[in-house]
């Protein structure tokens, strides 16, 4: 008798526990999948600036993996600077044209060249944004960027001489695209993507993202930021403007954003300063010095981040009133936060929306 | 499952208070704890403790099981250094100290907050950043290609995602 019962209280307070907790264990296991997707972050350098990636499924490292090797990718066809890339090798071709990759060269002067589909894409959408500002924003800048040189240490206003001896080297007209052929009518003429690249890429890895099923994953690329969907939990991404000309990491203005982009051009970016006159990084391709502009900074947030990242330039060259003109002339699905010399932010969204 | 009302009963736990109770209680194999109040709890049999240690553990799993889900249990913000694309190094944030990278950089863990305080970069923006905390962020020197970022960070609590410079 005392045995049975002993059993029976083994039945009730072990067994029957533990089997609870078992079940507990397994709903909360389950619960993983569909409830709270995992998150990977990283950090990685490409392209001279810091990418910052943060992931959120299932499979989120694996993902970052795949963004990082994109970005080592698009690095190898799309930088100026590095020797080995693929822009590089058009830019230099000089004295070796065609043999390397197969192109026919047409006249003594007109080179055409095969290229990837990458690099032709990121051209055509280059020279598409050069015809929309009557050739402000302008791709063959390379030259005249290389010689101000904004990132050398002694940095200083180079020798008139010199500006013009580059300048007459700057035209985007004397580059065309067509398929993936890529025609140069000037020897001397070469590529700068560095106003679109990063918008560019971060539209790439976005949509790679979501051919892989991933639903929220923010992006920041070197200042460029774009989020894919909503945070996990469904809210919104909230995204801080740097002020401008304050310590880095200053919040000036904050954005509710899913789904899009939020990109800041600004004379404080890179400058320096000479006999009390500041310059900035974002040259005119007319003067061949940095932009007049009654801009600090420009700041576009919208779907399209390669449309997005050349505009926030077009800003500063051109100058608030006439971006928003073309904003309006040419139908951009855009918002603007525009911060003036005065140090002061206003708002511009498109009529109509 | 059904249980008779006696089982229960007659396993049940009783506070030291009545004397008589108690003595008839240690008679048998019973384990007796003091409580904060001073007044004992004593358990008759084996099985008694087992009604407490049992539910106790299921509770405990289950609290470890949720925390793993939410992933926040375990947060607990660090400093990593990043020198090109390698981690330079990995240091609490809760540990206040001065570290040394290479021969260019020179940072500050101070409170809970990291600062650049020294670069030989020309732009000197890295030390001209707003210091990063356990809510995340980072800074950046570009020109010696050092990054300082925290990991494991409580994002939830920073006012913004990330800044559009």
């Amino acid at each position: 008798m005392r045995q049975k019962c002993r059993n029976r209280i083994w039945m009730t307070f072990f067994i029957v526990p533990v089997l609870i907790s078992l079940v507990f264990a397994g709903t909360v296991m389950s619960g993983c999948g569909e409830k709270a997707p995992k998150e990977a972050s990283g950090t990685g350098m490409y392209f001279d600036t810091v990418v910052d990636i943060r992931i959120f499924a299932e499979n989120a490292d694996e993902l970052l993996q795949g963004c990082f090797d994109l970005c080592e990718e698009a690095e190898k066809t799309l930088s100026a600077h590095r020797e080995d890339s693929e822009l590089y090798q058009l830019n230099h071709r000089k004295g070796q044209p065609a043999e390397n990759r197969g192109a026919e060269e047409a006249s003594s002067d007109t080179q055409t060249f095969e290229v990837s589909e990458e690099l032709a894409s990121c051209i055509r959408r280059g020279l598409e944004y050069a015809e929309m500002s009557g050739g402000k924003f302008d791709i063959t800048i390379l030259p005249l960027r290389d010689l101000w040189d904004f990132e050398s240490e002694n940095a200083a206003v180079p020798e008139q001489d010199k500006i013009e001896k580059e300048l007459a080297r700057v035209d985007y007209r004397k580059v065309h695209v067509d398929g993936l052929k890529v025609t140069f009518d000037d020897p001397e003429t070469q590529i700068d993507l560095g106003g679109i690249a990063k918008g560019y890429i971060s539209d790439r890895l976005k949509n790679w993202l979501r051919e892989q099923g991933c639903t929220s994953a923010l992006i920041n690329l070197g200042g460029n930021v774009s989020v894919l969907g909503t945070k996990p939990d469904g809210s919104s991404w909230n995204v801080g403007i740097q002020e401008p000309f304050a310590d880095r990491g200053t919040v000036f203005e904050t954005v509710e954003i899913d789904d899009g982009c939020v990109i800041s051009s600004g004379t404080y970016e890179r400058y320096f300063e000479q006999d009390g006159q500041l310059y900035h990084h974002i040259l005119d391709p007319v003067t061949g010095y940095p932009a007049v502009t009654d801009l600090q900074q420009a700041t576009v947030v919208g779907k399209d981040d390669v449309l997005c990242d050349a505009f926030s330039t077009i800003c500063i060259l051109e100058g608030q009133e006439e971006a928003e003109r073309i904003a309006e002339a040419n139908g951009l699905n855009v918002r603007i936060y525009f911060v003036g010399a005065d140090h002061e932010g206003a708002w511009f969204s498109r009529s109509g929306q | 499952m059904v249980f008779p009302e006696r089982t229960i009963a007659g396993n049940c736990v009783f506070l030291g208070t009545n004397n008589k109770e108690r003595k008839r209680d240690t008679a048998g194999s019973a384990v007796r704890l003091h409580s904060m109040t001073g007044k004992s709890i004593v358990f008759k049999k084996k099985a008694d403790i087992l009604l407490f240690l049992i539910p106790g553990m299921a509770a405990l799993c289950f609290l470890i099981l949720s925390g793993m889900r939410n992933g926040q249990t375990a947060v607990h913000p660090q400093l990593e250094i990043l020198t090109g694309n390698k981690v330079f190094g990995v240091y609490d944030l809760a540990e206040d100290q001065t570290i040394r990278i290479g021969d260019t950089n020179v940072c500050e863990i101070r409170d809970g907050e990291v600062r650049m305080t020294e670069a030989d970069c020309p732009d000197q923006i890295c030390v001209h950043s707003v210091p990063i905390t356990g809510e995340g962020g980072s800074i950046v020197c570009l020109p010696n290609h050092i990054v300082l970022r925290v990991t494991d960070a409580d994002h939830a609590k920073r006012e913004v995602d990330s800044i559009a410079e």
